[in-house]
């Protein structure tokens, strides 16, 4: 395969770090009970609400690699599926891990090998248990404590590391607050989950029957400030909902109790959800200056979900609460940008109708993740002119969020040079197409130590953490 | 030109159902269980599980029975929500029904009910459930009866027993029908503990993600791909039937059922006065059977089963087969079967239909990557319906040639569903 050369620089609009420890460093004394009594992880344990374990990303929690910290430089999914089939070494195991997931030096190191010269990172299992912290005054401090360090962090290379802001969404004025607090620090989003998380649906704008319109001072301190509002979704957790067992807090919660790893679409469904309320809610046009990201999401839906929400809001037109003429789709293309991921060759196919609000992103670390060499061989492939890829990897993003391009990285690297114990070359493609398809292989399967129950014996421990990077 | 099937069109259940087809001796129960009528003014009466059920709309405006050919999107918006509107009575009228497909220029249509789709999950008295399926199966067994053969109908079936569902099916089998419905939800049902490899994993998987992510309790409902229902989906295979897979709005019941009711709830935080989950929850529930199915391996079991998937556009599927491409991939823990990690070969093996919209350009964009599996529908009489003109427009436009214009509006379906196509 020929190595690949650009002439732009990629901007990642969506990469992650591990939740480094350093951030409880951040808290201030005063309040260290308080946050631990809030969300508090270390390598081999995580607490909510002070009395819940959760699987907080540390490497302890997993027997092989860490999924968070696995998809860098030159991985895919089929070194990741031999890996998870080995038992890993010590050594094994912090060669795999990519350490810029905890260590802004070390990333500089990795966005080089990948192709990325700018970088806007966004934590990981905060946004999966922050949002379920039951004491609102802890989350507070709990982001205020993120948002200093994640600040700090980027200054190792303020001028190719940005970072999102982690808000106290259980609290409209916490959130407002730290919104303006966020954005003297420099930090360009402020990142939202959208999820029902303690029967609190961050969507109250206006007083309603079911609300009492709180966040209206949060979408408006995001018109002052010009921070853009990060949408960002997350596999679904399964923590009890106030109104019972029939109800969820994320509609990827389906997926879990149909047996399903949840990464497939939780993502996916919660911006959805979002994104129907604010398409045909008007909320766009309450808040003209407002600026959305939606990130890890997918974005393939997006043309035919805009299409039809045109026509909802045409169909409705006597019945919908805003009485303003501009489409949903024209409101998207006017104040949003969406994420798109390496792989998507729908979008790239359908590029027209994303040239000016397809933002690319990489995942990095998390095990799906990919870099921007193999987006640009499936662009041109797809046959996504030159200008338009370098749009999309770097060029939305950057106007949307105000930041100037700067090139660092010219010429792909050539292949790592990788110890003999790791999966590659023919002898992986052998097992890969064999574990593909087992129904064809069945006998070599179970030779091999795969059948499906002893995957199980290797991993139920776990299973539920393996599913949530 | 050859002839147009419409894939994805509906009727609204009138009350004959209850009052003369359902048998006389489950009447007041089916009735207690499920009922619903629109009387000449709109006024309208729900019934579900005895109680007074949520209703589809929220306006005088009835708008799962409202389009008629020719009408526009602006037309149907003009419309004033505080008058009634009469239902179409192609919704309902066999005649009135033949005379809408000549005037949509459609010469074969496959219909699902509407009513029975959305709130027959609901219903909590499996015998009920039975009784209100057969109502409805021999109801629409007649109407079709009375078109010429232009009408070509759907059964539904009791999931909330594997025992009625498999009975159910014997007995419209038996009748001639050659399609059923079944909706992507989950139903309450009664189940048998297998002792497989396979069960016993997928136990083991549920318990380690209940506990592993939260430990909220889950409600005793199963999602209809799932092991208590494989009974069902072999016994469809066996009997040479196409299974339909349609979604429903599933905004009058509970979150656990499907997807439309989290999106309606939380929206009405946000004060939005008509229903939100219409543009996301057929699509949703689509994107979680075809995943359900794909982990599963529904498809690879069970590989002549046809399968036409309805009303949820087919724009999501190649996300969906992405997607559960890289999770089997990256996670075998929930691999429980045996199954592919290359969801798009077993997807092209499958005879399959998905439906599409006649303003789903992406089929029209990429008819290299869709067409072979598309199918389009109207969903007439919906206040959304369109017909095939404004779906050759679409595929014209986007330079599709004429011969995959027909295998799309017509060619697709006739094969899956094996229908001989009346062409006027």
């Amino acid at each position: 395969m020929d190595r690949l050369t650009k002439s732009y620089p990629v901007f990642d609009c969506d990469a992650h770090i591990n939740d480094p420890e350093q951030i409880w460093d951040y808290v201030p004394e005063s309040q260290k009970e308080l946050v631990r009594n809030t969300y508090w992880r270390g390598d081999a344990e995580a607490w909510l609400n002070g009395d819940t374990p959760v699987m907080g990303g540390g490497n302890a929690h997993f027997p092989g690699y860490n999924p968070i910290c696995i998809a860098g430089p030159q991985m895919n999914k089929k070194i990741m599926r031999k890996l998870n089939s080995m038992p890993l070494t010590a050594e094994q195991k912090a060669y795999v891990h990519h350490d810029g997931a905890i260590d802004a030096r070390a990333r500089l190191g990795e966005m080089d090998l990948m192709g990325i010269d700018q970088v806007l990172v966004i934590p990981t299992m905060v946004i999966m248990h922050v949002p379920f912290a039951t004491n609102a005054e802890g989350v507070d401090a709990f982001c205020q404590a993120y948002n200093n360090f994640v600040a700090d962090w980027c200054s190792e290379e303020p001028s190719r590391i940005f970072a999102a802001a982690f808000l106290p969404a259980q609290d409209a004025g916490y959130t407002a607050k730290e919104i303006h607090r966020a954005a003297e620090l420099g930090l360009p989003v402020g990142l939202i989950r959208p999820i029902d998380a303690q029967a609190k649906y961050p969507n109250a704008a206006a007083p309603s029957m079911m609300a009492n319109g709180e966040y209206d001072q949060v979408f408006r301190a995001f018109e002052e400030t010009g921070m853009v509002l990060g949408m960002h979704t997350f596999p679904a957790p399964n923590y009890p909902h106030p109104l019972g067992r029939d109800y969820l807090a994320s509609p990827g919660e389906l997926f879990n109790r149909a047996g399903i790893d949840s990464q497939t679409f939780s993502f996916v469904h919660e911006m959805q959800v979002w994104l129907s309320q604010v398409l045909l809610s008007g909320l766009l046009d309450r808040y003209p200056n407002l600026k959305m990201a939606v990130f890890e999401s997918n974005a393939e839906w997006l043309p035919y979900t805009l299409k039809t929400c045109d026509r909802l809001f045409k169909l409705y037109a006597r019945e919908r609460g805003s009485k303003g003429d501009r489409l949903p789709s024209e409101a998207f293309h006017e104040q949003c940008v969406i994420s798109f991921e390496s792989d998507e060759t729908g979008v790239f196919r359908q590029w027209k109708q994303f040239q000016r609000i397809g933002i690319w992103a990489s995942d990095a670390y998390h095990h799906d993740g990919a870099d921007s060499w193999s987006a640009m061989r499936n662009m041109t492939e797809c046959g996504v002119p030159d200008d338009v890829q370098a749009d999309l990897l770097g060029g939305n993003a950057r106007r949307f969020y105000g930041i100037e391009g700067k090139l660092f990285v010219t010429d792909e690297a050539p292949p790592i040079d990788r110890p003999d114990w790791f999966p590659q070359g023919p002898a992986l493609d052998e097992w890969a197409e064999i574990v593909a398809h087992p129904r064809e292989h069945a006998e070599q399967m179970r030779e091999m130590g795969l059948d499906p129950m002893s995957l199980l014996e290797d991993t139920s421990g776990v299973a539920a953490g393996k599913g949530l990077a | 030109m050859a002839a147009v099937v419409d894939v994805d069109s509906h009727v609204y259940e009138p009350p004959e159902i209850w009052d003369r087809y359902v048998p006389e001796q489950f009447r007041a129960l089916a009735r207690s269980a499920f009922y619903h009528e629109v009387d000449d003014e709109g006024n309208r009466l729900t019934i579900v599980n005895g109680a007074p059920g949520a209703e589809l709309n929220r306006s005088r405006l009835v708008r799962q029975a409202i389009w008629r050919p020719g009408m526009t999107v602006d037309d149907v918006g003009a419309l004033d929500p505080d008058q009634y509107v009469p239902i179409n009575p192609g919704a309902y009228d066999p005649a009135a029904r033949v005379a809408d497909m000549d005037a949509m220029g459609v010469d074969l249509a496959v219909v699902f009910p509407t009513l029975f789709n959305e709130y027959l999950p609901l219903v909590e008295n499996p015998e009920a459930a039975a009784a209100l399926a057969h109502g409805y199966n021999d109801w629409i067994w007649d109407f079709a009866a009375q078109t010429q053969g232009r009408v070509h109908p759907v059964a539904i079936l009791p999931m909330h027993s594997v025992l009625l569902a498999r009975r159910e099916l014997d007995r419209v089998a038996e009748k001639g029908f050659t399609s059923v419905v079944i909706r992507p939800a989950f139903y309450t049902t009664s189940t048998i503990e297998g002792h497989s490899q396979r069960d016993q994993m997928a136990r083991a998987m549920a318990d380690a993600m209940r506990q592993g992510l939260g430990g909220a309790e889950w409600s005793p409902r199963h999602f209809v791909e799932t092991a208590p229902f494989r009974d069902v989906w072999r016994h469809v295979d066996e009997l040479g039937l196409v299974a339909c897979v349609h979604p429903s709005l599933g905004i009058t019941g509970p979150d656990a059922i499907s997807s439309g009711a989290f999106a309606e709830r939380v929206s009405h935080r946000l004060g939005v006065p008509h229903t939100i989950a219409e543009p996301i929850a057929h699509m949703q529930d689509a994107d979680l059977f075809v995943t359900s199915a794909l982990f599963h391996g529904l498809l690879e079991d069970f590989p002549t089963l046809r399968l036409a998937i309805v009303h949820a556009g087919t724009s999501w599927v190649p996300l969906a087969l992405e997607k559960s491409e890289t999770y089997l991939w990256l996670s075998p823990q929930f691999a429980t079967a045996f199954v592919c990690l290359e969801p798009e070969e077993v997807w092209e093996r499958q005879p399959l239909i998905v439906s599409f919209d006649s303003w789903e350009e992406s089929v029209g964009i990429m008819p290299d990557r869709l067409g072979d599996k598309a199918a389009w529908g109207s969903r007439y009489p919906n206040h959304d319906a369109s017909g095939p003109v404004e779906a050759r427009e679409m595929l014209e436009a986007n330079g599709v040639d004429a011969a995959m214009a027909d295998r799309l509006l017509g060619g697709n379906a006739a094969d899956l569903f094996r229908l001989q196509v009346p062409v006027g």
